[in-house]
């Protein structure tokens, strides 16, 4: 377990205001304790200091997770969120997407959102920016990137991609191995 | 400093304290008793006699110890505290026993030279740092033998100085000519070798003396690219590429590199690694710095697009017009241009190489009072003109306004 690299650093910043903009601040800023990001076995983990300090004690193999795993750095040099950082994702986002129920499972089994299936998006969402997908009864199901900015999803086709698929809860079950380990 | 008090009270603790009011037999008889006893008690009997350092205050009890008493929860206490007392019955009867003065109604008694070494308290100076010879002869066992400042010479028959004064003025005398050995090319110059060599001997003790100065004051002497080696190692001379690339003005960030070079390693910028548990509030500071630099706007674009259109503009004017783009001044100089100068281009004086390409030399006010070309050097001016202007867009922004007014 180490801290983040000053270029690390900046990857996973860079990524998580793309979802939740100048919001950033507030997950370092926090009132109830100093909070750090510590990078373990690739996977970058959001914790409290004080569990942090207690986890440093035990050796870095033994470790499985601590905090909350934020993303993970890819062998190419990227930063990868993961559907555990929903959590903090959706607290602070400023772009949504409402889903139609008939919508809700076909995404969580990993798909795209199709116009036909979304329900209400916010305004002035631009092409290409993070968002998080809600299900109709304002339940976070996961994250996405816009493939249109919101003003042209009026006048789209109905089999049109509105946004692709990033992470989803049912990932929980279908990645259960990959996302603790 | 080894005076050693005794107060009052202490004094008269041993005087029994007689009270006169009661004047009878038994209790004499009992303070009698009690004084005898108390007697007894200052004479300590051991089997083997106590160890007493005055000096130190110090008593060794070298006896076995009862170790029945002592392995009783219920007297070892006792024991032990009866041993103490002996012990320090031991040394004050001792200390009574010197001679003593009295100040202020306080006995003083000076204490002894101590008889117990204790080890010192700190560590031993460590000695002068050796140079290299001196360690080498150290170690083989070398010693120091005394020379004769003189030495009988065959050849001059006298008495030669080993070094120093007249030393190299009877080397003079001695060596007038020289063998030209039968291996060597026959029209080198043998003083001139000879010379060479003893320059170079002296240049190397030079540098041994000051490598030895160096080892004293524990200073780090690079062992590359200054005596170079015969044997260097592909890592020493790795090493003293690297400096020698490095050793220019700009640190070597311009020097080419060579195809096929490894970069020596261990040399360039060390990374600087977090602590996992440091300090929390600092990092916390590192992280909103980070976030402080994303925050900030990157590429103005409309700004960036204006700009490059501006300068398409210039550029295609200057082509159609003919000129030059007074943009930059070389950093290494070069001729700063005075109100003057500009005055003499308008002139036709100028130093401008437009003038001299385009409208020839010698042109001058009479020539250019000449009506057909007068014109010209009317379209020279506005060339130039032009041309001045496009400097100033180019140009830094300090002078862009200064020579904006002028042109």
């Amino acid at each position: 377990m180490r801290p983040l690299k000053v270029h690390e650093t900046n990857l996973v910043f860079e990524k998580l205001k793309h979802y939740i903009g100048s919001n950033v601040r507030a997950l370092i800023e926090r009132s109830d304790g100093l909070y750090c990001f510590r990078l373990n076995r690739g996977k970058v983990y959001y914790v409290k200091e004080d569990l942090m300090k207690l986890a440093a004690t035990l050796p870095r193999e033994s470790i499985v997770s601590l905090g909350v795993c934020f993303g993970k750095m890819t062998k190419s040099g990227k930063f990868l969120l993961l559907v555990t950082a929903l959590e903090f994702l959706h607290m602070y986002c400023q772009n949504k997407i409402w889903l139609k129920e008939s919508a809700e499972q076909n995404f969580m089994y990993g798909n795209h959102v199709y116009k036909a299936g979304l329900s209400r998006i916010s305004e002035n969402i631009p092409k290409h920016a993070g968002v998080i997908v809600y299900s109709s009864k304002d339940i976070p199901l996961g994250f996405g990137v816009t493939a249109k900015a919101s003003v042209d999803c009026r006048h789209a086709d109905p089999m049109d991609i509105v946004c692709f698929h990033q992470a989803d809860i049912g990932e929980y079950i279908r990645n259960e191995e990959d996302l603790l380990s | 400093m080894n005076d050693f008090a005794i107060t009052d009270c202490w004094v008269r603790k041993n005087i029994p304290q007689c009270n006169m009011e009661e004047d009878t037999a038994a209790r004499i008889q009992e303070i009698l008793d009690k004084t005898t006893e108390e007697i007894k008690s200052v004479a300590v009997n051991k089997e083997v006699e106590l160890a007493i350092d005055v000096g130190n205050l110090l008593v060794s009890d070298e006896n076995a110890l009862d170790e029945k008493l002592i392995r009783d929860p219920v007297t070892s206490d006792e024991y032990l505290r009866g041993l103490a007392r002996d012990g320090v019955q031991a040394l004050l009867t001792k200390i009574w026993e010197l001679p003593s003065h009295q100040i202020d109604n306080s006995v003083y008694v000076k204490l002894p030279k101590p008889t117990t070494r204790l080890p010192r308290e700190k560590p031993l100076p460590k000695g002068p740092i050796l140079t290299k010879w001196e360690q080498y002869a150290r170690e083989k066992g070398i010693t120091r033998r005394k020379k004769e400042k003189k030495l009988w010479d065959e050849t001059l028959k006298r008495w030669v100085p080993r070094y120093g004064y007249r030393k190299a003025q009877a080397d003079k005398e001695k060596t007038w000519v020289l063998e030209v050995p039968g291996n060597v090319n026959p029209y080198e110059d043998q003083f001139e070798k000879r010379s060479k060599l003893k320059k170079e001997k002296v240049a190397k003790n030079e540098y041994q003396r000051l490598r030895n100065i160096a080892r004293q004051n524990k200073i780090e002497v690079p062992k590359v690219g200054v005596t170079g080696s015969n044997f260097a190692t592909p890592r020493e001379l790795g090493q003293a590429m690297h400096h020698a690339k490095h050793a220019t003005a700009s640190k070597g960030k311009f020097q080419a590199e060579i195809p096929g070079e490894k970069k020596a390693r261990g040399m360039g910028k060390k990374r600087k690694v977090e602590f996992t548990t440091g300090d929390g509030e600092q990092e916390k500071k590192r992280c909103l710095d980070i976030l402080n630099k994303l925050d900030k706007p990157g590429l103005n674009l409309d700004l960036a697009i204006n700009k490059q259109i501006k300068d398409e503009n210039v550029d295609e004017s200057l082509k159609r017009i003919g000129g030059k783009k007074y943009g930059r001044r070389s950093k290494m100089g070069g001729r700063h241009r005075t109100r003057s100068d500009y005055k003499g281009d308008k002139q036709g004086k100028g130093f401008n190489k437009i003038l001299k390409g385009k409208k020839g030399k010698g042109k001058t006010r009479q020539a250019a009072a000449a009506g057909s070309q007068k014109k010209k050097a009317g379209k020279f001016d506005s060339t130039f003109k032009k041309s001045m202007g496009a400097g100033s867009v180019g140009a830094n922004k300090n002078r862009g306004g200064k020579k904006g007014s002028k042109g």
